[in-house]
């Protein structure tokens, strides 16, 4: 459905022909295929009407169109390494190719119909000037084109070893236009006389695990649209550098997911009885400043360097690495909403994250900043930093000094090992570990020191009351959007207080494999998505202590009242932030599934006798303090949780017919994992092993802690929302974020164990082993059945 | 010790919210619950609220003037609700899928066990409950400019006499260090002469006994000697009421 939303951003407006080139070229081609020519066709003369239609054209264009039937592309192969069998001194043969297969192009309505008609794209060159910023006329080359609303169908994913297997297939129908000029050569990085413009308008992007009627994941909706003027484009030594003071940026679209489709890839939002489920509409929107994009050659990096050993990040093996680093401008807004169920117009309630601020204004940092990312077909055991023995390459948890290492040491570490048994170090949770998942041969996806130092300062919350499409107050002849429901005073209204999300210094490692698993039978299937993954986040950066939080490098989740004083001012000294401070995060899998079942997008640890693991740990004070630098913190309470299961479910599930949420069930087996490099504080039963723990301390004397240890058993959450409550839905309350969930415990959680199988059984019972206080052990607590429910919502004083 | 420095940060939030209470108040709220048909099961807990700025004299309300009304918007700061179930629906009912949490070893149960008492199970059986916080509000607020004469220093300092506010330093805690010192505020909204349900909760505990073995937890074969209702009898709705004027400050060391 072709939802018309205006994007916020500024349109680019393509370079103009400086007037004394006008006419330059004078060369007028059109090249057409795939257009059936008749081998008895003759030259006819043209009528005057035909002839008062010819113009003066400047450039070359090229035109293709397919057949109406579509066109097979066949496949696409990415192949690396080719018959290298080192990477500087690392004896290594990375060589491994990963191939696109089933390629289709062909036209499609806006609900991804196929049509009987060609698919057609233009491309044209022009030569002239930017009239705009070139003070010198140079000449320069533009290149602009266009496609028609088409669908690229991905029938299979492939690597070369494991050639019977794929995640799926993918369908992306998109129309757009873009346009790309500069001056002094195509690619020349000097200067700044280049513009580009790429406007994608609603497209669809489908995925399915299976043939035709097996549940669809969509983005649909998507806008797309970035464009600058005077910026840069160009090749040096480094590889491809794209630079705009300026970079317009809009990128929204409305995630949804088909249980049961009603056809294959194509769309029925607001069709009666459809199983099309709207989930949620997200986006960012805005401009982006001091803008930065590097584009080079260049895959996983192995073997070590220095002392103490790091990984040698130069040291790259063929692949692709990027980027990318920028600030934000104010306008630049974060948003999230519920996507409108009738199927047109916006949103019913939107929430817009905007006005940002950084979190560090030392010279030379960005808003968001991320200088390695890179992407590469990797064979088994070839993790970043491999050094040629199966078992090396992986990264540091709460180390000081290395974010990530060769070996089995997180070399150069100043703080202590882990702690004895039943004690704390002597900063919680700040004793590095080593970690390490072994890939196999699948898709890499690895960044390094990502960093998001910055936050937005400000609410807006959009909520079409009356759902006439906007978010006006008195626009409708027939009735004001003006909702009578208090205390809610107009449908858009902006809140003094924002939300902190800062990332430190983000870290992972992820490894896609193609091919699924059958739980039920404990066997590998051939359609499915299989991931591996170390992802962490963490705040020091290798100056601080582990004592303070580091606000200005950290990673804070946090609430911020812009408005402490609530007299609608936002003044100087009237900020205040509360909520996790110097946060670090670890999210750690082997061998977890994505599986799209009836009930919703599945992730879940493979089963059977060696069941996947997967290892969740969260550190972060609690605490608050004065904004922007927190120069005066409240230092409440440290937490360190650490949850580890063999047993992992978790489904994104679409809401009920009419609903607009996010919903969410699962089932976690905690367990006491064993694995080394993996689990927190690896071989089970050695000292300081606590499994899964919940640990509250002293912020000055970590001794003094509260401490759930040794935490086993089953709890499965089921009914859960994340829902955005728009002030209609409830009388008297404002719009909030509310997350709510039940959750089963014990013999209550009825689910399939890890072993597999298709007979659901009782969980165990939930049981914190020790309740430690002070490094003296309490006693335990067991909860053997019963129903829990929790939630909470996030909102306005009002 | 430390672990009594927590009970005593503890006891001084509770301290806070408890200290300023006049001695009459529980009576006077009481006879104001009465009067509404309340009940006055929870006293209303009403920390005195001294104007600094009058000091113990009477203020005169003064009128706003057209541009201080103009500024005054919506509360901007931030709110939580908050609802926790055990084993009962939305309305506080105990589940039917929980046996209604009656009957012999049905699945309403939590067991504790004590350090050196091994295989020796206190279980709470039969039971479920709910609690509300409609609105809890966070803000900011900070220690008075000027301390008063009931700081208690000390409290703030660890053993071995070092203060711990702020950096921390290696010297006693001076009147300086806790002047105007930051702190989150908890708050409901509201007024001292209103009643609102600002924490709304109730809890059945049907039996209390003592199970033995080391899946003790298991078993449902003692008797009970004790029983536990938590609720408001004066309605329909199980809910017993909470109001809760005043404000907890926070302070982190």
């Amino acid at each position: 459905m072709n939802r018309q939303r205006t994007p916020t951003s500024r349109c680019h407006e393509p370079a103009k022909r400086h007037p004394a080139r006008q006419g330059v070229g004078g060369l007028a081609a059109v090249l057409a295929f795939g257009i059936p020519v008749s081998a008895s066709a003759a030259m006819g003369e043209l009528d005057d009407e035909a002839m008062s239609a010819v113009n003066a054209r400047d450039g070359i264009e090229l035109s293709y169109a397919t057949p109406n039937a579509g066109t097979p592309i066949g496949s696409v192969t990415w192949d690396v390494d080719v018959g290298k069998t080192a990477v500087g001194s690392v004896t290594v043969n990375p060589e491994v190719f990963a191939r696109w297969e089933g390629l289709r192009i062909r036209a499609v309505d806006a609900n991804g119909a196929l049509l009987a008609s060609p698919a057609t794209t233009t491309l044209s060159f022009d030569v002239g000037d930017n009239e705009v910023t070139d003070t010198d006329n140079s000449v320069g080359l533009g290149i602009s084109g266009n496609w028609s609303r088409m669908r690229l169908l991905v029938d299979a994913f492939r690597q070369e070893n494991v050639s019977a297997n794929s995640p799926g297939t993918f369908a992306f129908d998109s129309a757009g236009t873009f346009s790309f000029m500069n001056t002094k050569g195509l690619f020349n990085d000097v200067g700044t006389a280049a513009g580009f413009n790429l406007d994608i308008s609603d497209a669809s992007l489908y995925f399915r695990q299976g043939g035709s009627g097996a549940p669809e994941v969509l983005f649909d909706n998507i806008l797309f649209n970035v464009g600058f003027n005077n910026g840069t484009i160009g090749v040096n030594n480094a590889g491809l550098r794209v630079a705009a003071a300026n970079l317009n940026f809009n990128l929204t679209f409305d995630l949804r997911y088909e249980g049961a489709p009603d056809a294959a890839f194509t769309y029925e939002q607001g069709t009666a009885g459809s199983n099309d489920r709207p989930v949620m509409y997200y986006g960012w929107q805005g401009t982006l400043t001091d803008f930065e994009l590097g584009v080079k050659g260049g895959g996983i990096w192995y073997g070590a360097t220095g002392s103490p050993a790091v990984e040698n990040v130069a040291n790259r093996s063929e692949g692709l690495n990027f980027s990318a680093r920028w600030n934000y401008d104010s306008t630049f807004a974060w948003v999230v909403g519920e996507s409108n169920p009738s199927g047109s117009g916006n949103p019913r309630v939107q929430v817009q994250f905007d006005t940002w601020l950084k979190i560090n204004n030392t010279a030379g940092t960005y808003a968001f900043d991320t200088p390695n990312n890179t992407l590469d077909v990797v064979k088994a055991n070839q993790s970043p930093g491999y050094d040629g023995t199966a078992g090396t390459g992986g990264m540091c948890w709460g180390t000081q000094t290395s974010m990530t290492g060769p070996s089995a040491t997180c070399a150069g570490s100043a703080v202590a090992a882990a702690p004895a048994s039943g004690t704390t170090p002597a900063t919680p949770g700040y004793y590095p570990q080593w970690l390490y998942v072994a890939p196999e041969e699948g898709i890499a996806l690895v960044s390094r020191d990502a960093k998001q130092w910055a936050y937005s300062n400000r609410i807006v919350i959009k909520d079409d009351f009356n759902n006439d499409g906007d978010y006006a107050d008195t626009d409708s002849a027939t009735a004001s959007d003006t909702p009578n429901i208090a205390p809610s005073t107009a449908e858009t209204q902006t809140a003094n207080f924002g939300f902190i999300y800062t990332l430190g210094n983000f870290d992972a490692n992820i490894f896609f494999y193609p091919g699924g698993w059958d739980f039920a039978n404990n066997a590998a299937t051939t359609t499915g998505l299989k991931l591996d993954f170390l992802i962490m986040t963490q705040s020091h950066d290798g100056s601080d202590t582990g004592a303070l939080p580091d606000w200005n490098t950290g990673s804070h989740y946090m609430m911020a009242d812009n408005d402490v004083d609530n007299d609608g001012i936002i003044e100087a000294n009237d900020k205040f932030g509360v909520g996790f401070l110097g946060s670090s995060i670890l999210l750690a899998a082997n061998d977890l599934y994505l599986t799209l079942t009836s009930a919703g997008v599945n992730f879940r640890t493979r089963s059977g006798t060696t069941p996947g693991e997967v290892r969740v740990q969260f550190k972060g004070r609690f605490g608050g303090g004065d904004l922007p630098d927190m120069a005066s913190p409240v230092r409440g309470l440290d937490i360190n949780a650490n949850f580890e299961s063999n047993n992992f479910q978790f489904t994104l599930e679409p809401p009920a017919s009419g609903g607009v949420y996010i919903g969410f069930s699962g089932l976690v087996d905690f367990v006491d994992l064993s694995t080394a490099n993996f689990a927190e504080n690896g071989t089970s039963g050695t000292s300081g092993d606590d499994g899964t723990f919940i640990e509250i301390a002293e912020p000055s004397r970590p001794s003094a802690a509260l401490r759930f240890a040794n935490i086993t058993g089953r709890i499965q959450y089921t009914g859960g929302k994340l829902d955005l409550v728009s002030d209609s839905e409830i009388a008297n309350q404002p719009a909030k974020i509310l997350v709510s969930s039940s959750v089963n415990m014990g013999a209550t959680a009825v689910g399939i164990p890890a072993g597999g199988g298709a007979t659901a059984s009782a969980g165990a019972p939930l049981q914190v082993g020790r309740i430690e206080f002070g490094g003296n052990t309490l006693g335990s607590i067991v909860v053997p059945s019963g129903t829990w429910y929790a939630a909470i919502g996030l909102k306005r004083q009002l | 010790m430390a672990p009594n420095r927590l009970i005593v940060k503890v006891f001084f939030v509770l301290q806070a919210l408890l200290a300023p209470l006049p001695q009459d108040s529980f009576a006077a709220l009481d006879a104001t619950a009465a009067a509404r048909g309340q009940g006055g099961v929870f006293p209303k807990l009403r920390p005195e609220v001294v104007d600094h700025a009058c000091g113990d004299h009477s203020c005169d309300m003064v009128e706003l003037e057209d541009g201080v009304l103009q500024g005054i918007a919506g509360q901007e700061g931030i709110s939580l609700d908050i609802e926790v179930r055990l084993n009962t629906d939305a309305v506080g009912v105990p589940l039917a899928s929980l046996s209604s949490c009656t009957g012999n070893n049905n699945p309403c149960k939590l067991a504790l066990t004590f350090n050196n008492r091994p295989d020796k199970w206190l279980m709470l059986k039969d039971y479920y409950g709910t609690l509300n916080i409609p609105k809890l509000y966070l803000n900011k607020t900070n220690a008075p400019a000027t301390v008063s004469a009931y700081k208690d220093l000390p409290r703030f300092q660890d053993s071995a006499g070092n203060c711990l506010l702020g950096a921390g330093k290696a010297s006693a805690c001076a009147d300086a260090d806790i002047q105007n010192h930051p702190a989150l505020k908890l708050s409901s909204p509201g007024f001292t002469g209103t009643f609102e349900n600002d924490i709304l909760a109730n809890l059945f505990v049907g039996r209390v006994a003592i199970e033995t073995g080391a899946t003790g937890y298991n078993n449902d074969t003692n008797g009970t000697f004790l029983g536990l209702q938590l609720r408001d009898t004066s309605t329909s709705a199980p809910q017993a009421r909470v109001d809760v004027d005043g404000h907890v400050a926070l302070f982190g060391f």
